[in-house]
């Protein structure tokens, strides 16, 4: 009896490097390549050119009392416009860029990195210790954000260390949440068993083999709680809660803006506007993420020639 | 290509269609010009393992393939003489829903959760005959009594998930019936049920067709299914068709080797002194079909030939029998030790 | 399903209390009470007086239990600006709130369902990338901004529209798009995700393969089952009008709940702060048993089992 031995002559694609693969992934969505792009010129711009200007930004010029925008007769620094007090709004929408970045990005550090241990304490200790986390962080949850934060800002006082613990708090249900349940499905799996069969302690299990498997979907959370978060802190700020002057924010921006209104509105205007690109740009990224790491729908992003054909036919 | 018994006018005839599956770059053949025919009180079984791409050619004929990622690359498919893939989009949803009854595999995930059983079955009259919700409440009634349902008026309002599976499966074949088609497709309809179910709904299905005259295309991968109800049978592999002909001459005279395995592999009634000899090998990956033939790699009688160039489906032992190998008849009659 | 909402309630009700307790934590035992309540340029003998009249010299337990006690009988205090008893004030806010937020969702609703199947029965058409781009931006627009601009140009510079209060029709276009921004947004795309994956469903293939014409499929078969992850997101979107509608009342001079708990801010008013809290918390947690019934009610699933 013979048998076929002869080799297939196609062959399997080759393994391509993780960075390489993300690089094409993202070329398939061309809105979160625009606004990785975005965010990064943001965040370097932000970082660096604050200190570039240095004392040019902050310098009151009564002369540019009120510059208006998209002209650079004034300067490039005056291309947003100038506030009442003429002092350029470029710099100024950079140094409340960092504030506002800042406090955001803290606050889903905080809240992913505490939510997170107390997710994986609920998922494991199920039983009076899991359920008694589960029942707080609904009672969390139940209150809206806004409210909590604004009533106890009052009390308290209203400064950045204050609005980050706030706005942590009641973010960290989402993670608690999220984290308790894929521990208990991965508790499930033979992988875990095996791992404890062996003899390992809890602690190792978790970090060895629970905490890699989680944190993709983790990080898929935090990107998209982040818009979020900056909006609750924009809000707070423009109602008053929030950061106090001198320090600046995207946020409190806008609120001293609104009294010019009428005759300055770019005061308000550019703050604004930016608040809603850097959320969008994040809610794009985030659902590309969200696409890239299911393994199961990451087709809809390879090879851009399938997509402009694809509309829903009858065959 | 098999030719109709002298007579009967095939209900639906399909020729050399193609399916294709595009993900991304990916590009998976999944139905490589398949034939097949059917007519009017036969039963015609389409056997093989999944992935042979038996279910995806009927969910391209009755135009229900998602699409994208699925495309049709080609062929025809003719319903009692007119092809389906040249009708507008709504003309044929409406003609294959009323002409031809589909049953899926899964009971379950076939029934919308959300609506009664009764509402989705009368659903079937109110839509394509056009009666009034009376009328079609008391179709419905009726066609749950036939097919097996108990105390039918209490059972009406319930939903899906109240069912056991085989009433489900029952329901499904109402739902197939509701409207007299001529042509059934059932699709694995026994698979998701146990043993002694899967014979009550093969018995009814039998009791239908005769009482109906209909036509019945059954996809399955259990050849004890094809032996209990088919007339004829077409092996598929890897997205064509090897073999075809009556279920009799090809479980007696199997002319391909996947045939050949697919019956040594399983145990027949009344043998006690033969081994089971299952096929080595693993069906291929759609993406990666092997060049020649599909089956060679694991194909005890491959020869250089097998490797390179692709069998047609030919004609062998008379009319509606064929099959596409290259390695001659004699050998085959010789393994089987005739 | 009794089972299912008895458990819900009772979840609520351990919510509200939490919320009492910590309202009061906020309001007595983090500094000097007397200083929330009066204006801050009070003398040192109007504080000292404050507190004995108040009440806040007692021991802790026994303030809680006068707290709980008013409460029960809906008495949070007396405002001290105005001079009434803080229940009160609120009522008269809460009906202004109530209107604002119902027309607001059921348009919002309204828009999501027929937006969101569109969208999905065409995935990758140019008006599902229309849809979805827009409904993300909408959800990721910091409200106050927009109605600020939308104050400038519909209102100042076009003149088209009033830029604050209440009266005719005119008066509620301004606010209701604004408040509707973020939850039309966020249902929009939770509608065309949910519809989407229904879509791909066996159950939907068997449908077409009833023969249902496409239109009855998306909007019959499958909308159906789209609504149930509607409410599903309902009781965060229920919040999130809350939070939206303090920012809309504020800037529109909308006089309800939350204008109200705006200026009791500014004005120092705790009394009338804290009442305007818990009653929007309590109309929050009645909201959410609301939707689970509903809930229960849509899902068969659940109601029969």
């Amino acid at each position: 009896m013979t048998t076929g031995t002869m080799p297939l002559t196609d062959t399997a694609p080759q393994p391509k490097s993780a960075w390489r693969n993300a690089f094409i992934l993202l070329l398939g969505d061309r809105f979160a390549l625009v606004s990785l792009i975005y965010l990064v010129l943001l965040v370097t711009a932000a970082a660096i050119v604050p200190e570039l200007i240095g004392e040019e930004g902050t310098k009151i010029n009564l002369r540019q009392r009120n510059a208006p925008p998209f002209t650079l007769e004034n300067g490039a620094l005056y291309l947003l416009g100038g506030d009442s007090l003429g002092r350029p709004i470029l710099p100024l929408l950079l140094e409340g860029a960092r504030t506002t970045l800042l406090i955001a990005v803290s606050v889903v550090i905080c809240s992913m990195a505490v939510g997170t241990g107390i997710g994986l304490v609920a998922g494991f200790y199920q039983r009076l210790l899991g359920a008694f986390i589960m029942r707080a962080a609904d009672v969390i949850m139940s209150f809206p954000s806004l409210l909590m934060a604004v009533i106890v800002l009052y009390v308290l006082e209203p400064r950045a260390a204050n609005v980050v613990i706030v706005l942590g708090i009641t973010r960290l249900p989402l993670y608690i949440r999220v984290v308790r349940a894929e521990v208990l499905e991965i508790r499930e799996r033979l992988f875990v068993e095996s791992a404890r069969a062996s003899g390992a302690t809890n602690l190792r299990i978790i970090v060895l083999h629970i905490l890699p498997v989680i944190i993709p979907t983790i990080c898929t959370v935090a990107t998209l709680d982040f818009a979020g978060v900056m909006l609750s802190e924009s809000s707070l700020s423009f109602l008053g809660v929030g950061v106090q002057p001198p320090t600046v924010t995207w946020g409190l921006m806008v609120a001293m803006g609104r009294n010019f209104l009428t005759s300055a509105w770019w005061l308000a205007f550019w703050p604004g506007l930016a608040i809603l690109l850097t959320a969008l740009a994040t809610n794009l990224l985030s659902n590309w993420l969200r696409l890239a790491m299911d393994p199961m729908l990451r087709w809809r992003l390879e090879g851009t020639e399938g997509e402009e054909e694809e509309e829903r036919r009858d065959v | 290509m098999s030719e109709a018994p002298a007579g009967a006018a095939p209900l639906l005839e399909v020729r050399d269609l193609k399916v294709e599956f595009r993900t991304g770059k990916r590009v998976v053949r999944a139905v490589n010009g398949v034939d097949f025919m059917v007519s009017a009180g036969e039963t015609l079984a389409i056997l093989g393992e999944s992935g042979s791409g038996k279910s995806v050619s009927f969910e391209a004929v009755l135009g229900i393939l998602e699409s994208p990622p699925g495309f049709v690359t080609g062929g025809q498919a003719r319903y009692q003489g007119r092809n389906l893939f040249d009708l507008p989009a709504r003309e044929r949803r409406s003609m294959c829903g009323r002409h031809i009854g589909m049953i899926f595999q899964d009971p379950l995930s076939s029934l919308n959760p959300v609506f009664t059983v009764g509402w989705q079955l009368s659903e079937m009259v109110r839509v394509h005959l056009g009666a009034s919700k009376q009328e079609a409440d008391e179709r419905a009634l009726e066609l749950l009594e036939r097919v097996g349902i108990p105390s039918v008026r209490d059972r009406f309002d319930d939903f899906p998930h109240q069912f056991s599976g085989g009433m489900r499966q029952r329901v499904i074949i109402a739902m197939a019936l509701a409207v007299d088609p001529a042509l059934v497709i059932a699709d694995e309809p026994t698979t998701a049920l146990d043993v002694t179910v899967e014979a009550q709904i093969l018995d009814l299905l039998k009791k239908l067709q005769r009482e109906q005259g209909l036509g019945l295309i059954l996809i399955t991968h259990s050849m004890g299914v094809v032996a209990e109800i088919a007339d004829h049978v077409s092996v598929m592999y890897a997205g064509r068709v090897v073999e075809t002909g009556t279920v009799r001459d090809v479980f007696a005279r199997p002319a391909h080797p996947y045939t050949l395995g697919l019956l040594t592999s399983i145990a027949h009634v009344g043998e006690t002194d033969r081994r089971l000899v299952p096929i080595p090998g693993q069906p291929p990956d759609l993406a990666h079909i092997p060049s020649g033939c599909a089956f060679h790699p694991r194909c005890p009688f491959a020869t250089e030939r097998c490797t390179s160039e692709i069998p047609d489906l030919r004609e062998a032992g008379g009319p509606g029998r064929a099959r596409a190998c290259h390695v001659l008849e004699t050998v085959i009659a010789a393994e089987i030790g005739g | 399903m009794l089972e299912f909402l008895v458990r819900r309630f009772l979840h609520s009700l351990i919510a509200l209390a939490c919320l009492i307790a910590l309202v009061f934590i906020l309001g007595r035992l983090t500094g000097d009470p007397a200083l929330l309540y009066l204006p801050e340029n009070a003398t040192l003998k109007a504080i000292a007086d404050f507190r004995e009249q108040g009440g806040f010299n007692d021991p802790v337990l026994l303030q809680f239990g006068r707290y709980v006690g008013g409460i029960m009988e809906l008495d949070f205090g007396t405002s001290y600006r105005r001079n009434q008893p803080a229940m009160e004030i609120v009522f008269e806010a809460f009906p202004w709130t109530l209107k604002l937020a119902a027309v607001t969702v059921v348009l919002a609703m309204l828009i999501a369902m027929t937006v969101g199947p569109m969208a999905a029965y065409r995935p990758a058409s140019i008006f599902d990338r229309i849809a979805s781009v827009l409904s993300l931006a909408a959800a990721s627009t910091p409200d106050f901004w927009v109605a600020i601009i939308g104050i400038l140009v519909l209102a100042v510079t076009f003149g088209w529209l009033p830029t604050s209060g209440v009266g005719g029709p005119e008066y509620w276009i301004l606010p209701i798009a604004v408040l509707m921004l973020k939850i039309t947004g966020t249902t929009t795309q939770v509608v065309r995700g949910s519809m989407i994956s229904t879509l791909a469903s066996p159950y939907i293939k068997a449908a077409r393969a009833k023969g249902m014409q496409e239109e009855r499929v998306v909007f019959i078969h499958a909308l159906r089952n789209s609504v149930i992850a509607a409410v599903t997101i309902a009781g965060d979107q229920a919040r999130g009008i809350v939070n939206g509608a303090v920012i809309v009342e504020t800037i529109f001079g909308w006089p309800g709940v939350g204008k109200l708990l705006i200026d009791a801010i500014i004005q120092r008013d705790f009394a009338v702060l804290q009442a305007a809290v818990l009653a929007t918390a309590t109309v929050i947690l009645v909201l959410n048993i609301v939707i689970d019934i509903i809930y229960a009610l849509l899902d068969p699933r659940i109601r029969l089992n």
